[in-house]
């Protein structure tokens, strides 16, 4: 009996570590798997960083702008920009590489929680700034700001108010980010139909517009739900931030938890009929990537993006040849735009002499002539105001000249999700959005989950 | 053959891997199941908290969907994908023509990595440009109702099933080798008794079967309560919640709501139920396995 007992008693402890050996393993495997399914190339021998023999300043970066990136070459080209100035001669970057923000985002989070950050800290979005700044892991960078009042006067109230936490500012805000609608002129004037110079008046005209295309047979928006369903929010913000004052009030505000506000409803009944009405059969489901080349190959008639999407349309490897020219911008339905200051880069070093030359990179990279640089290569829009535009923009990328000229008619301005809400509701959005669009839930339970969601937040 | 100190035997074999668990998985599952009972988030350090995690997850309805569906696929895994397993081996082991071409070929699903099905699968089903659309018009079908199998909840569930429960190649290379461990006397004796091919495989291979389609058993259903990350590749979890499980549900609470302790609360259900299964599955097997043996 005695050993009846003590045979069950191994066997129930082989069972458990059979099943936890297995189930930390699973639990491992999917941990890493943000970054895991991401091959990160790592340039770094190791993650302490220390300064070399010769005195140089060894600073770690992780960065996303890579490979097929829209910014790759233009990060190159800053970073070794940066070691010819006087101030960057004795800087040497250790990188480590991970492709697409979402990855570069995951990694990030663990790493904050780790206290493992590099020294420099490029920012993806998604709520990174308060989770680094109130973990403590971000140097508080206010002083280097109040030391160098002209670096100071780069930025706007709004731009650095956004990078605040705790009224101390944690991020240097690089680029504004803007965003309206791409059409195709040539599938406008298949279906007989005149853009707009800048705007439809209403969402009325636009989806007159719409039913105008569908009946000559062209799909007529881009829609998206997959990742953070980036192309659905965009419409989505636009429909609230034009819908009156307490619509546009609703969309400008940070971290929402109320979704059942009759602007935000409003607007998803009308998401839910243009997935229903208007858009790919693929959409639900699908991804930015696929969406966009229906809109390179001219399958879909109207887009929402920013400017980074620009370079695209001469990238001859994703459009076609000549679609560059048949691309017409205008804003959104009632003059509208969306418009967010950036979630500035921040620095993660801790010794004072790495956090000054990561500073330093920092005001490199947020000089005016980089800023410049950065809206010739990449289509990010300067976060300085009247900086002298080059003539010669207006010649080579026409395209951009009159973003930078249209975005001065807009009449209403809104943030978007991906820059307000908190993260798992970002998350919900686009998990429920094929549910909605459907019509396996109503659009007030499309706006309940959402604001369940969010406060989950405050638990 | 007696063996005189089985018990000390068993203990000095198994000393190894236990110590190597007691250093390598004890000290994190001890965190994990404190943690569990903490408020614990990025921005703070656990603090005691009582039952709280565990009161929140479980009346949280997407917790309990992702429960149901984890205990689905447990029960789909462990019948129907080791039952193909198994059929597939007792075919392979009659050596037909073309054999090793087809448990090579039947292999191959379960070597080519995840991520990689995952994104082959999400093409091949894309309701645009995969093969649903051409043999939806073959059928001759509405074209504007093409299914979407992973973007629609009516859909989705069964579509992730089916990206993982027919290839059960490593089930059938098990089989195979416990069916070649079973001495061919008694097949030829039960040939000379005049046994249909059916008969011998229902009588004498199903039945010496029995413990390692236990073990088979066993691993796909801890496979299944560990399984992430082909549904993170092709719904992550929606739409809704119909494709969630208690992995895709651990991750989002650590890594988007950033919640720990909640996400270690996840993790204890998830041992647990790994654990329950694992007895439930050994009383199951190995122990009418070991009835008849007269032990």
């Amino acid at each position: 009996m005695k050993k009846k007992t003590g045979n069950r008693f191994l066997g129930l402890t082989l069972s458990g570590l059979m099943v936890l050996g297995l189930t930390a393993c699973g639990n491992s495997a999917g941990g890493d798997n943000g970054t895991a399914d991401q091959p990160a190339k790592e340039e770094t021998a190791a993650q302490g960083t220390e300064t070399s023999s010769d005195e140089k300043i060894v600073l770690d970066v992780i960065n996303y702008h890579v490979g097929t990136d829209y910014a790759a070459e233009y990060y190159a080209y800053l970073f070794e920009a940066f070691q010819q100035t006087e101030e960057g001669k004795n800087v040497e970057f250790h990188f480590e590489e991970i492709p697409t923000t979402d990855a570069f985002n995951q990694k990030i989070k663990l790493l904050i929680s780790s206290g493992d950050l590099p020294d420099i800290v490029f920012n993806g979005g998604n709520n990174i700034t308060e989770l680094a700044a109130k973990s403590g892991k971000v140097a508080d960078l206010t002083p280097y700001f109040d030391a160098d009042p002209d670096w100071e006067a780069l930025f706007d109230e709004t731009s650095l108010e956004f990078n605040m936490v705790d009224g101390k500012i944690y991020g240097v805000p690089v680029s504004k980010e803007i965003s309206y609608i791409y059409y195709n002129k040539d599938l406008f004037a298949q279906a007989g139909i005149e853009a707009p110079e800048v705007a439809y008046a209403d969402w009325n005209a636009f989806f007159e517009a719409c039913d105008k295309l569908k009946a000559a047979g062209i799909t007529p928006l881009g829609m998206d739900t997959a990742d953070s369903g980036w192309l659905t929010n965009l419409w989505m913000s636009a429909l609230i931030g034009t819908n009156g004052e307490a619509g546009n009030q609703w969309m400008n505000s940070m971290y929402p938890t109320e979704f059942n506000t009759p602007e935000v409803v409003a607007a998803a009944e009308t998401v839910q009929r243009m997935f229903q009405e208007y858009t790919t059969a693929d959409a639900v489901g699908g991804k930015y990537d696929p969406m966009a080349t229906h809109f390179f190959n001219g399958e879909v008639a109207m887009f929402p993006n920013g400017p980074w999407m620009i370079p695209d349309f001469s990238e001859t490897e994703k459009a076609p040849e000549g679609f560059y020219d048949k691309v017409g911008i205008m804003l959104m339905p009632g003059k509208g735009m969306e418009m967010v200051p950036t979630p500035g880069d921040m620095v993660g070093a801790s010794e004072e002499e790495k956090i000054k030359a990561a500073v330093d990179f920092l005001k490199f990279e947020t000089k005016p002539e980089n800023q410049i640089k950065a809206l010739e290569m990449t289509g990010l829009q300067p976060v300085s105001n009247g900086l002298e535009i080059p003539e010669t923009l207006i010649e080579s990328d026409p395209l951009m000249a009159q973003v930078l000229e249209i975005q001065d008619q807009a009449e209403v301005t809104y943030g978007q999700n991906q820059a307000y809400w908190y993260q798992n509701t970002i998350d919900t959005f686009s998990t429920e959005l094929p549910e909605l669009a459907y019509g396996n839930i109503t659009p007030e339970e499309f706006c309940n989950k959402l604001s369940e969601s969010a406060k989950k937040n405050q638990e | 053959m007696k063996i005189k100190n089985k018990g000390l035997w068993i203990t000095l074999f198994t000393a190894p891997c236990m110590l190597l668990f007691a250093l390598v998985y004890a000290a994190p599952i001890v965190t994990v199941a404190y943690t569990s009972l903490c408020n614990y988030t990025t921005f703070s350090s656990p603090e005691f908290a009582g039952l709280k995690n565990f009161v929140t997850i479980f009346g949280d309805e997407g917790f309990l969907v992702s429960i149901k569906n984890t205990l689905l696929w447990v029960v789909l895994q462990s019948t129907f994908h080791v039952t193909l397993g198994l059929a597939m081996a007792l075919v392979l082991r009659r050596k037909p023509k073309g054999w090793k071409i087809v448990r090579t070929a039947y292999m191959i699903p379960n070597i080519v990595p995840t991520a990689a099905t995952g994104v082959m699968f999400t093409l091949l089903l894309n309701p645009s440009f995969g093969v649903v659309r051409p043999l939806w018009e073959k059928l001759g079908m509405d074209m504007g109702q093409v299914p979407n199998l992973f973007g629609n909840s009516r859909y989705a569930f069964w579509t992730v099933t089916l990206t993982w429960i027919l290839y059960s190649g490593f089930n059938t290379i098990i089989f195979l080798a416990e069916m070649g461990a079973v001495d061919q006397e008694i097949y030829e004796a039960a040939r000379v008794d005049g046994a249909k091919p059916w008969q011998v495989d229902r009588y004498i291979t199903l039945p010496l079967m029995k413990n390692i389609f236990g073990t088979c058993v066993t691993l796909a259903s801890v496979a299944m309560v560990s399984q992430f990350d082909i549904i993170y590749m092709t719904t992550k979890g929606g739409p809704g919640s119909s494709t969630l499980n208690l992995p895709i549900y651990l991750y989002k609470a650590a890594t988007l709501e950033n919640n720990y302790g909640k996400a270690n609360a996840v993790g204890v259900v998830q041992i647990v139920i790994g654990i329950s299964l694992v007895l439930l599955i050994q009383r199951l097997f190995m122990t009418k396995a070991g009835e008849e043996d007269g032990r």
